[in-house]
C-alpha cells in the first residue's frame, strides 16, 4: 500500500491560541494549601478531634482546678476523712450526693453545707484538688518528654545516622546499653542521690526516654543523606554540622515532632508507674500514680478514692494516643506504618 | 548467617558485661549501706564489711563477682534473708515471673493475631471498629489500672478468682495477673496485624492466589499470614520488655512473689547483691529477647539475611 504524500506550507496564520487573553481558573475544585489540607484531614478523624478537645480541657482544669475548690492539696482535716463525692446541684439527681452504701455520709457526720466534688482521702484531703494537682505533674512530665526527645534523642540520632561507620557503631552500642538497664533501677538509684520526686523521674527519662526517637531520627537521616541536594551542599563546601542542622533537619523536623507526641503517653505512664510503686512523687505532693497507689489500699472499702485519678489518667493517655495518631495521619499519610 | 549470629551474640555478651559494670558502679556510688542498724558500732560495721568483702577496692569486687557469677553464684543477701544465697532466693521467684510473663505473651499473641486478622478480613465493618476500640483502649490504659479493675470487679465483686496470690491455688491465682498483663500485647499485636494484613490482602500476589481458586482459609493462613508475621516479630521485643515492667506492678497488686517485688525490696533495703541480681536478670532478659528477635527476623525474611550478611 502506498501512502499519498502532499506538500503543505504552514504559515503563522494557520495557528491561533486556543484561549488568548483569558485566564482559566478551576472554579469547581478550589486549590487548598498544605495547612488547609492537614486541617481537613485532621478534622475528619473523629478520634483525633476528641483527643485534642480532651487534652485542652485537661490542661485548663490542671491550671485552674487546684484553685477553685477552696481546699489545698495538702491541708489535712481529719474529721473530713473518707467522704464520698458530693457536688451541689447534681446531688438532687441522685448522683454525686455523698451517699455510700445507702447512707449519706455527710448527713451522718453533720456536714450539711460541705462539698467535696471528688470526695476526700483517708486523711481528709480534698481529692478534687489533689487530682488536678497530680495532673499538673503528668503534664509537666509530658512536656519534658517532648523536650528530651528533641534535644537529646533527635540530635543523637541525627549525628549517629549522618556520620555512620565507627561513630554510628559506638553510638548505637551506647544507646543499646542505656536501653538495657531497666528504668526502674535507674530511677531508684537516682532517687537515692537526688531527692526522690519529679526531678529523679525527669532525669530517668533523660537517660532512657529518648531511645525510640533516636531510632526514628537515625532512620530518617540514613534515607536522606544519600540524596542529591546533600551531595550538592557538600560539593559547595558545607560543613557537616551545617548539613545536619540546616539541610537535613528542616526536612524531617515536622515528622519527628509528631513522632515525639507518641512518647508522651509513655512518659506519663512511666511517672505514674514509678509513683505507684512508691519510687516517684512523695507525699504530701500528689501525682496521678501516687493517688492511684493510695486509693488502691482502700479499693474494696472506698472505691471512689481511686476512680477519679484512674479516669483522668486513662483519658489523658487515651487522648494523647488518639491525638498523635490523628496528627501523624493528617500531616503525612505515608507515615502511617512507621 | 552463622557468622552474623556469632557477631550478634558477642555484642550482646559485651553489652551485658557493660550493664553489669554500670550497675555495680551505681550501687557503690550510692550513699547508705546495707548495715545501718544504729546499734552497730563502727568497729562492728568494719567487721561486717570485711566479712562480705565490701572493704575491698571496686575493681577487685567486680572481678570477683563476675567470676563467681560464671559458676552461678550470685553472692548472699545481707538483709532480706540474712546470708541466704541470692540464687536460692531468685530461683523460685523467677519461675513464677517467667510463667506469668510467658502465659501473658501467649495469650496476647494468640488473641492479638485473631483480633487483627478478623479486623482485616472484615475491614470497615463493626468487627473492625470493635477491634480498633479494644486496641486503642489496651494501648492507653496502663496495665496496673486494668489489673486494679480486674481485682475489684472479677476478684472482689464476682469473687471468681483469688484477689491475692495463693500458694495453695497457684493456677487460679495466675488467671487475673495473666489477663491483666496480656491486655497490652493483645492491643499492640492486633493493631499491627490489622494494618499489615490489610496491606498484604490488597497486594497483587493475593489477587493471583484468589484467581487460582484457593480457599479463603488457606489463603489467609498459608499465603497472607506469613508475610504479615514479619513486621510483627519486630514489635515482640519491645512488648516483652513492656511485660517485664508491667509485671512489677501486677506483682505488687496481686501480691505475687515474683522477681519484680524482690527487686523493689532489694532497692529499698540497700541489699546490693539482691538488687544487682534482679536488675541484671531484667537486663539479660531484655538483651536476649532483642537477640532472638534479630536472628528470627533473619530466618523469616531472607532479604534481611542477605543485606546483613553483606555488611
Amino acid at each position: 500500500m502506498t501512502v499519498e504524500t502532499k506538500d503543505i506550507d504552514f504559515t503563522a496564520d494557520d495557528f491561533t491560541f486556543a484561549q488568548q487573553g483569558e485566564k482559566l481558573i478551576d472554579k469547581n475544585y478550589k486549590a487548598s494549601s498544605y495547612a488547609k489540607d492537614v486541617w481537613a484531614n485532621f478534622r475528619k478523624n473523629k478520634g483525633a478531634v476528641f483527643g485534642a478537645v480532651v487534652i485542652i480541657v485537661i490542661i485548663v482544669m490542671a491550671i485552674i482546678g487546684p484553685m477553685i475548690s477552696g481546699h489545698t492539696y495538702k491541708s489535712i482535716i481529719i474529721q473530713h476523712a473518707d467522704l464520698p463525692p458530693r457536688i451541689p446541684g447534681l446531688e438532687k439527681l441522685g448522683i454525686f450526693n455523698g451517699v455510700e452504701k445507702g447512707v449519706n455520709v455527710y448527713q451522718k457526720k453533720g456536714f450539711s453545707d460541705i462539698y467535696y466534688w471528688f470526695g476526700t482521702d483517708t486523711q481528709g484531703r480534698d481529692l478534687f484538688t489533689r487530682v488536678w494537682q497530680g495532673t499538673r505533674i503528668s503534664l509537666l512530665i509530658a512536656l519534658s518528654a517532648v523536650l528530651i526527645d528533641i534535644f537529646i534523642g533527635m540530635v543523637y540520632g541525627l549525628i549517629s545516622g549522618y556520620f555512620g561507620g565507627k561513630v554510628d557503631m559506638v553510638m548505637q552500642r551506647i544507646a543499646e546499653i542505656l536501653n538495657g538497664i531497666p528504668t526502674l533501677v535507674v530511677v531508684t538509684l537516682l532517687g537515692l542521690i537526688l531527692p526522690q520526686g519529679i526531678a529523679s523521674v525527669i532525669f530517668a527519662l533523660m537517660i532512657t526516654g529518648w531511645i525510640g526517637m533516636e531510632h526514628i531520627a537515625r532512620a530518617q537521616v540514613l534515607k536522606l543523606k544519600e540524596s542529591e541536594y546533600i551531595l550538592a551542599s557538600k560539593t559547595l563546601g558545607a560543613k557537616d554540622f551545617a548539613i545536619i542542622f540546616k539541610d537535613i533537619l528542616p526536612n524531617i523536623f515536622g515528622q519527628l515532632i509528631i513522632m515525639s507526641m507518641f512518647s508522651v503517653p509513655n512518659a506519663i505512664f512511666t511517672e505514674s508507674f514509678l509513683s505507684f510503686v512508691g519510687l516517684g512523687i512523695q507525699p504530701p505532693m500528689a501525682s496521678l500514680g501516687s493517688l492511684i497507689s493510695e486509693g488502691y489500699k482502700s479499693l474494696t472499702v472506698y472505691p471512689y478514692m481511686i476512680t477519679s485519678a484512674i479516669i483522668v489518667l486513662a483519658l489523658l493517655m487515651l487522648s494523647f494516643n488518639l491525638f498523635a495518631d490523628g496528627l501523624r495521619d493528617a500531616f503525612d499519610p505515608k507515615m502511617k506504618r512507621m | 548467617m552463622s557468622k552474623y549470629i556469632l557477631k550478634r551474640v558477642m555484642i550482646s555478651l559485651a553489652t551485658l558485661l557493660v550493664i553489669l559494670f554500670i550497675l555495680f558502679l551505681m550501687l557503690s556510688l550510692m550513699p547508705g549501706s546495707p548495715f545501718n542498724d544504729e546499734k552497730l558500732t563502727a568497729a562492728q560495721k568494719a567487721l561486717l564489711y570485711a566479712k562480705y568483702g565490701l572493704d575491698q577496692p571496686f575493681m577487685v569486687r567486680f572481678v570477683k563477682y563476675v567470676t563467681a557469677m560464671m559458676r552461678g553464684d550470685l553472692g548472699v543477701s545481707y538483709l532480706i534473708n540474712k546470708n541466704l544465697a541470692v540464687s536460692k532466693m531468685v530461683e523460685p521467684r523467677l519461675l513464677v515471673s517467667i510463667r506469668i510473663g510467658f502465659q501473658a505473651m501467649v495469650v496476647g499473641t494468640v488473641f492479638g493475631l485473631i483480633l487483627g486478622i478478623l479486623a482485616a478480613i472484615y475491614h470497615n465493618t463493626w468487627i473492625d471498629t470493635l477491634c480498633s476500640v479494644i486496641s486503642i483502649i489496651g494501648v492507653s490504659v496502663p496495665s496496673y489500672v486494668f489489673a486494679l479493675g480486674l481485682a475489684y470487679f472479677v476478684g472482689f465483686k464476682l469473687n471468681w478468682f483469688p484477689i491475692l496470690y495463693n500458694a495453695a491455688k497457684v493456677d487460679s491465682s495466675m488467671v487475673m495477673p495473666t489477663i491483666a498483663l496480656s491486655l497490652f500485647p493483645v492491643a499492640n499485636i492486633a493493631r499491627f496485624t490489622r494494618s499489615e494484613m490489610i496491606d498484604v490482602l490488597s497486594s497483587d500476589y493475593i489477587l493471583l492466589v484468589q484467581s487460582k481458586g484457593v480457599k479463603e482459609n488457606q489463603l489467609i493462613l498459608h499465603h497472607a499470614l506469613r508475610n504479615t508475621l514479619i513486621p510483627i516479630i519486630t514489635i515482640m521485643g519491645p512488648l516483652l520488655v513492656g511485660l517485664l515492667t508491667g509485671s512489677m506492678v501486677v506483682e505488687k497488686i496481686f501480691a505475687i512473689p515474683g522477681i519484680g517485688s524482690l527487686m523493689v525490696q532489694g532497692i529499698t533495703n540497700n541489699d546490693y547483691n539482691v538488687t544487682i541480681a534482679c536488675a541484671f536478670i531484667y537486663s539479660a532478659m531484655y538483651i536476649v529477647t532483642m537477640l532472638v528477635v534479630d536472628i528470627l527476623y533473619g530466618v523469616i525474611d531472607p532479604r534481611i539475611r542477605v543485606a546483613k550478611g553483606a555488611n
